[in-house]
């Protein structure tokens, strides 16, 4: 038995199977290997889920279990595969198991719990999945479902006498572990099950087989390459045609692997091919009720689903194959094309993969049948994804219909009609709902006694005894409204009737209110769910779904950059912000806009955006004229800003100042859209407002104004988004805007512009429009003119170039003032790494702040779309003259707002991993390099060493590491005893209550232990911003982890001049982020100390400097304040 | 009337500095009766009334010859005196006059420069008229009269007094070697700059809203802008939400764009473009950086050559009088301890924070007490400074100047 080492607790285990089977060869599209979630195993192997039993009934022979942890085979990465090493068939059905239990965990959103086992955590080899790779030599697999055992037999091929091993099938093994793990999600599906239930599971588990195909990337480019990109087609064509007899064997077609099942299986068994496919025969609306037998009927529910996959692939590839030029079926593909698809057909079907299991939570707790499924389907994408734009939902009717499969009991085969009701509201909520694993005893009682409540409403039959599964708390994988992460508990209670088991699921939300009751009463073959007595008017039965109730969002329309773009450019933009009831203001949860004119002393009529006029035209149209356009922009600007945090924290923006407020709105951010005459918007932390000012443009050279008009900070969507991250930021880092050192003030500027510089590339038309203009080179400044000037130069608008939109910044504002060109004059000089030893300004700083993340951006993007570009010219999509065809356009501009997105998820989940005080712009490549490690250890497409790339080309070294390679500039490692723990944590964070429960329990933690968390005894510790925080990832078993987040602050009074003591002081602060995981274990300390003398001299030396810089200083002498955020947009208040 | 060794002596260089109550006059004389004036100007709320008796010193001193006067920026305690001695200096024979380049009529990016700061002047005053301010900033203010008397000096330096005198408009990077004939001189400009950054520092924003005084003599706020008419909006009740008394006050309190800071940041900008001269004469060198603040200062301190040249000082000016922020702590630490002396002309009226205390203490420490400045001097009706113990050694004191003598 080889343990870990010390201190390196690896997250994989890589391990080498056979993707498909023996027979296909140990090619590279055959060997695949799987990345299991780490564990420690025993020999056989044994882990936590699965003991593989290698013993041999027909030769009563226990074959010696391999032990995975052994050195010799860690350093071999595992048994190497073959068909002749016993130990090798150990680790596939283990390993191949795994990832299908795997798939469970993370689709389910939940950890597998085995019905047979007598707990969660059982070390008792009973209580696993218990695996026989050779059972008895017979032509067969099979399982025992309620008692988990698994049996795979072994035979001599029917078609040439060799030795075949079915535990070699790749799905073979997956459709047998399949069977177990439905058990485990109807745990009490008991008594005799339907037809149409055995038909169901036998699809199903086929299904799950199939889809695990599209995961292997070699043989689906194989398949892609092969079938010219049609891989739903039975047979592959050979490498060279043939045009006569084939000679030789490249000359011959072949099959589909992604389509098989068992193939060595069926050639072995006599079958001369696969036992099955994924698509058998053409659709036939009757095949489905002519079939009888479970697998039969089965394969044509496989057929169906495959039917829609294939149709989703179908559209999403379409464009690729125009920019790939590709026009007939017997093109040959561009090998990017290929892979492009490729990479097209395994997102599609991990996504079917995912939604096929999830469906299984939609379904009845007993006897789900084809019909079922289908809504549960429907139902849950639905839910998913509310926009289906690439038709999923469509296809799979489609798929369904064409095959005959009905769902009985709705009364219209269509998506409305399939969807099961969405409850209203009228079933009270469940209370006392735990979401952590701990409340799990607690929850089934309050189930319990919920559904004897309300059996009728539950449709239950009276006077039978009610039985309830453990309840599961299920995390959606979407993260909702304030960023919180979507929990939903769901359990079956079932009863019995006769032989016949019924019930119903429920899904309740995380407050235990229930979305959906999917009932199914025992011996009632009807899949209609019962509620109340049925109602005579068949159109009051059809479902209201998602119609009744408020919208999830609200679409607000603005100016995605500033009036001065007028209404060219994509410059009028939808965004939409979740939806919140608002009183005129508009004033919301978080966010009041009150528009006050402090310098004409009134008030302009506020906004109604809740009035149906308004409503109806979804908000008021875009216009510089009219004081109530301006609060809807701030308003919707600001909220969608607040919600691009809250989706990237995880957890909702709460501001610093809330609840200790008594004035009006003191919860809230106010916004004053025209606060002022003056050239200006800032955040006021003591007035808790962003404050815009208005202007008269230059009248010497206003850009794109009128000489002399009124310029509107409020209109600027950078400008607001600016200000409103300044907010954010102060309220996430109350301590950031100290006075540490240059970089704090920077930090802030900087960090504002980059969140608003990002936001511009989800504006989809300005960003389409970027794209074909600078030929996919968006990081260009300047648009070529759209037509070549004459002699004599430009006459027309077309022959001017213009600067590019995406790139620029508050590009009014800046015209009619003329600063504020951060990125523009960063991004337009090349990197000096000596740049940032010679800047002290605050802008300056932050410019080259901004101008490496964004080289970084721009470096990812460029390498993402590197082989679109290439495909494009092969294929003719760019023409000579630089032009892209739209599908290429499209198809970038996706690539630039998805890595704009993760650019700006990772800015913000940095924040979490800063130190709370006196952070440097290094420290910041730190955390960046740190959470996103968190998030995604692997980094395919090297954002992170982009990002250190540069850093380090701009002079932004972080202190104190010793190279800056990804693992020196991970934040370390907290260095505290192994059993330090923060006991008592609650990991549900649903409720305010338990945020502050753990609260104090940090805290009484954090004084026991201060010394060793690396704290002064001599100074005293304030926590600040005691945060839960929901990790983005969920972890191998698919539950979501929290992690606590702490910011410690020590503080101490220091003279300003240690030799002149009357000279004044400051507080000179120190302390750590402490980042704890969900069991209290200290895993990151993020600190500055308090005893750190060489930072206190800095700060001394920094503080005496600039508190001198004030231009009445001179006279006045000298005085230290905070960062003040109006002087230093005003510029020259320094 | 001319005091005791009013001949430079060719074994020094002698650096004299008048008392002229708050400004700048500073009299160099290297041996061969070679001479350049520093500054020539007081304050007018700083004015002891020594002017004239300056200008009759350095005429005297001089014989009428000077090789050049430098010009550090344009406030009047600096340049007053060539508006009151405009007679006295057309019958000098002047090699040449030394100016910033922000002084540059032929200078676009200057003209506009200046064409701001002082539309940016007139209007303060405009309000300043309306609701005077408090003391302090109207003297800061006044010092800047840029559309009065200082622009009459300047344009008489300009013209080089009708002397044929040379005119220079300079700027940081300049050099000149045996400057205006004086052999073995050689001067280096450090200030003012002419980068962006620095420019954008000069630029103070033009404020939007100031108080007049109407017709009927009660001040009124002009240039007032309604952002959507005169009719749009009114007090609270208009169907939306409204702030407290006290929120509403203090947002009015706060987006009250502070004239008064404007007027503190014209005089930096003005003073930041002060000429830094290093003259460089026989292995000695002396620092006058006019009234450079830190702006001026920080675009030549981060230069790689900055340590050592400071190191090599041996006479230093102390800029802006010895106000706080006129004097990098780094600058005067990076200069030799105990190896230079320094003088600041300065008194603590108008501005009683000036000079600071805590600069002076440093410099005392920095020249092993080699410094002195000219409130030391006791003369009738004048604001005198701290009593001086004992003269320290290289100083003298004439009547209404003090010397300090550099050996060579």
């Amino acid at each position: 038995m080889t343990a870990p080492g010390p201190g390196i607790e690896p997250h994989e285990r890589p391990l080498r199977v056979f993707a498909f089977d023996p027979s296909r060869g140990r090619t590279p599209a055959n060997v695949v290997t799987l990345r299991l979630p780490y564990e420690h195993l025993d020999p056989g192997p044994i882990g936590q889920y699965v003991a593989v039993i290698d013993h041999n009934e027909t030769l009563d022979r226990t074959y010696e279990p391999v032990d995975l942890g052994a050195l010799d085979v860690v350093l071999r990465g595992g048994r190497d595969p073959s068909e002749l090493d016993f130990q090798f068939h150990q680790q596939m059905v283990y390993a191949v198991a795994s990832r299908t239990i795997q798939a469970f965990e993370q689709a389910l959103g939940r950890p597998v719990r085995w019905p047979w086992a007598a707990s969660a955590d059982s070390r008792r080899v009973e209580d696993k999945l218990r695996i026989h790779p050779h059972a008895r030599r017979t032509a067969n697999a099979w399982v025992i479902p309620t008692t988990g055992e698994v049996f795979f037999g072994y035979d001599t091929s029917q078609e040439d006498g060799q030795l075949f091993f079915s535990c070699l099938a790749y799905d073979i093994v997956v459709h047998e572990t399949v069977h177990p793990l439905l058990q485990a999600v109807f745990p009490k599906a008991t008594g005799a099950p339907s037809a149409d239930a055995l038909a169901f599971q036998e699809g199903f588990a086929d299904l799950m087989a199939l889809l695990q195909h599209f995961d292997f990337e070699q043989a689906l480019l194989d398949a892609v390459l092969r079938t010219g990109g049609r891989i739903w087609e039975l047979t592959t064509a050979p490498d060279v045609e043939s045009d006569t007899q084939a000679l030789i064997q490249a000359e011959r077609a072949g099959t589909n692997p992604l389509l098989e099942i068992g193939r060595q299986f069926g050639r072995a068994a006599g079958l001369g091919g696969a036992i099955r496919t994924a698509l058998g025969n053409p659709p036939d609306p009757a095949a489905f009720r002519s079939a009888t037998e479970p697998h039969e009927r089965g394969a044509i529910f496989v057929a169906a689903v495959f039917d829609a996959l294939f149709t989703v692939y179908a559209r999403r590839i379409r464009d690729l194959l125009r920019i790939g030029g590709v026009r007939g079926r017997d093109d040959p593909l561009h090998p990017d094309l290929a892979r492009r698809l490729a990479s097209e057909a395994r997102a599609t079907a991990r996504r079917f993969l995912d939604l096929c299991i999830r469906a299984l939570d939609y379904c009845p707790p007993a006897n789900t049948g084809f019909g079922d499924y289908l809504r549960a389907l429907v139902t849950l994408d639905a839910e998913v994804i509310v926009d289906d734009d690439w038709g999923y939902r469509e296809a799979l009717l489609d798929g369904f219909r064409a095959r005959g499969i009905g769902a009985e009991g709705v009364l219209s085969y269509s998506e409305e009609g399939l969807r099961w009701p969405r409850q209203d509201g009228t079933l009270p909520p469940c209370e006392g709902l735990r979401l952590s694993e701990a409340g799990a005893e607690a929850n089934a009682g309050a189930l319990l006694a919920y559904a004897e409540r309300h059996r009728r409403a539950l449709g239950l039959l009276p006077r039978r005894s009610l039985e309830l599964n453990t309840p599961v708390v299920r995390t959606s994988q979407r993260i909702g409204t304030q960023g919180r992460l979507q929990q939903d508990v769901v359990v079956q209670v079932t009863q019995a009737s006769g032989r016949r088991r019924g019930g119903a699921t429920l899904i309740l939300d995380q407050l235990g209110a229930p979305r959906y009751v999917i009932a199914r009463p025992p011996g009632g073959g009807g899949a209609a769910p019962v509620s109340g007595a049925p109602p005579p008017d068949p159109l009051e039965q059809v479902p209201q779904g998602a119609q009744g109730g408020p919208p999830d969002r609200r679409p607000l329309k603005i100016f995605a950059f500033d009036p001065t773009r007028g209404r060219g450019f994509g410059n009028r933009l939808e965004v939409s912000v979740p939806y919140e009831p608002l009183d005129p203001g508009p004033v919301g949860r978080q966010l009041a806009v009150v528009d006050y004119d402090a310098s004409n002393d009134r008030y302009y009529e506020a906004v109604d955006l809740d009035d149906p006029g308004i409503l109806l035209g979804g908000g008021l149209d875009p216009t510089d004229l009219t004081p109530q356009f301006h609060q809807q922009m701030v308003y919707g600007v600001a909220a969608a800003t607040i919600e691009r945090f809250e989706l990237g924290m995880a957890r909702p923006v709460v501001w610093r100042w809330a609840r200790n407020g008594r004035s009006p709105f003191s919860n809230r951010l106010l916004i004053h859209p025209h606060a002022m005459h003056e050239a200006n918007a800032y955040y006021d932390r003591g007035l808790h407002a962003l404050l815009f000012g208005y202007f008269s443009a230059s009248e010497e050279s206003p850009g794109g104004n009128l000489p002399g008009q009124t310029v509107y900070t409020c209109l600027s969507h950078d400008i607001v988004v600016h200000e409103t991250t300044h907010a954010i930021l102060d309220s996430v880092r109350p301590l950031f805007l100290e006075r540490t050192g240059p970089d704090a003030p920077a930090f802030h500027e900087a960090f504002a512009d980059i969140i608003a510089l990002l936001q511009h590339f989800s504006f989809p038309e300005a960003l389409r429009e970027t794209i074909q203009r600078t030929g996919g080179q968006i990081h260009s400044l300047e648009f070529d003119p759209e037509t070549k000037a004459g002699a004599g130069g430009a006459r027309i608008g077309a022959e001017r170039p213009t600067a590019n939109p995406l790139v620029d910044l508050a590009r009014q504002f800046g015209e009619a003032l003329g600063t504020r060109a951060a990125l523009r004059s960063a991004l337009g000089t090349p990197p000096d790494s000596q740049a940032l030893e010679r800047m002290t300004e605050a802008h300056d700083r932050g410019a080259v702040l901004v101008a490496a993340v964004f080289d970084a951006f721009f470096t990812v993007y460029i390498r993402r779309t590197t082989d679109l570009m290439r495909l494009a010219r092969a294929g003719g999509a760019v023409t000579p003259w630089g032009d892209l065809s739209p599908d290429l356009a499209a198809r970038l501009a996706r690539e630039a707002t998805a890595t704009a997105e993760r650019f700006a998820a990772m800015c913000v989940r940095a924040l979490d991993y800063c130190p709370p005080v006196d952070l440097e712009l290094g420290d910041f490549l730190r955390s960046l390099i740190t959470a996103d490690f968190e998030v995604e250890p692997d980094d395919p497409l090297g954002y992170r060493a982009a990002l250190v790339d540069a850093f380090s080309a701009r002079g932004i070294y972080p202190a104190a590491v010793r190279s800056l390679s990804e693992e020196a500039l991970l934040w370390h490692r907290a260095e505290v005893p192994a059993d330090l723990r923060c006991e008592g944590l609650d990991a549900d964070l649903s409720r305010p209550e338990t945020a502050q429960r753990n609260a104090v329990r940090l805290r009484e933690f954090v004084r026991d232990h201060a010394r060793v968390l690396g704290l002064s005894a001599t100074a005293p510790i304030n926590l600040r911003r005691v945060q839960s925080i929901a990790s983005h990832r969920v972890d191998a078993h698919g539950s979501v982890r929290p992690e606590f987040h702490v910011q410690l602050e020590q503080r101490r009074v220091e003279p300003l001049d240690p030799d002149a003591p009357e000279e004044g002081t400051f507080v000179f602060r120190g302390g750590a982020t402490a980042v704890l995981d969900h069991a209290g274990r200290v895993r990151y300390l993020i600190g500055k100390g308090i005893d750190d003398q060489a930072r206190l001299r800095r700060q001394r030396d920094y503080l005496r400097e600039t508190a001198s810089l004030g231009p009445a200083a001179a006279y006045r002498g000298a005085l230290v304040t905070p960062v003040n955020l109006a002087a230093l947009h005003r510029g020259f208040d320094r | 009337m001319s005091g005791p060794g009013a001949a430079a002596a060719d074994d020094s260089i002698r650096v004299r500095m008048y008392r002229v109550g708050f400004g700048d006059c500073f009299l160099l004389s290297f041996p061969g009766r070679q001479h350049i004036l520093v500054d020539c100007g007081v304050h007018a709320r700083g004015d002891i009334g020594t002017l004239d008796d300056v200008l009759t010193d350095v005429a005297t001193v001089t014989g009428r010859r000077l090789a050049a006067i430098v010009v550090s920026h344009a406030h009047e305690d600096h340049i007053a005196g060539f508006l009151r001695g405009e007679e006295e200096f057309r019958r000098f024979q002047i090699g040449g006059i030394w100016l910033p380049w922000t002084e540059n009529p032929d200078d676009a990016l200057a003209r506009a420069l200046g064409r701001r700061q002082a539309a940016l002047y007139e209007t303060l005053v405009a309000h300043f008229a309306a609701r005077p301010p408090a003391g302090e900033v109207e003297a800061v203010l006044a010092n800047a009269a840029a559309r009065g008397r200082n622009t009459r000096a300047l344009d008489n330096l300009r013209g080089g007094f009708g002397t044929g005198a040379r005119v220079r408009y300079l700027q940081r990077g300049d050099r000149l070697e045996d400057a205006e004939g004086v052999g073995g001189l050689s001067v280096r400009f450090l200030g003012p700059p002419r980068d962006e950054a620095f420019l954008r520092k000069m630029d103070p924003p033009k404020a939007e809203r100031y108080l007049r005084l109407g017709a009927d003599g009660r001040p009124r706020w002009v240039d007032a802008l309604e952002p959507f008419g005169p009719d749009a909006g009114r007090g609270p009740g208009q169907g939306g939400p409204a702030l407290s008394e006290r929120q509403r006050r203090a947002l009015r309190r706060a987006v009250e764009l502070s004239p008064e800071a404007l007027a503190f940041a014209l005089d930096q900008a003005l003073n930041n473009t002060s000429v830094v001269c290093l003259f460089s004469y026989r292995g000695r060198s002396l620092l006058f950086p006019g009234d450079a603040q830190f702006g001026n200062w920080k675009a030549w301190l981060d230069d790689d050559g900055a340590a050592e040249l400071l190191r090599g000082v041996h006479f230093y000016k102390v800029a802006h009088h010895g106000s706080e922020n006129a004097t990098p702590r780094s600058a005067l630490e990076a200069m030799t301890t105990g190896g230079f002396a320094a003088m600041l002309s300065t008194q603590g009226h108008p501005w009683p924070s000036i000079p600071y205390g805590k600069l002076l203490d440093a410099l005392e420490r920095q020249t092993n007490h080699q410094v002195i400045r000219s409130d030391t001097l006791r003369l009738p009706g004048a604001p005198l400074g701290p009593e001086l113990a004992q003269l320290p050694q290289g100083f003298q004191r004439g009547s209404f100047w003090i010397d300090y003598r550099l050996p060579l």
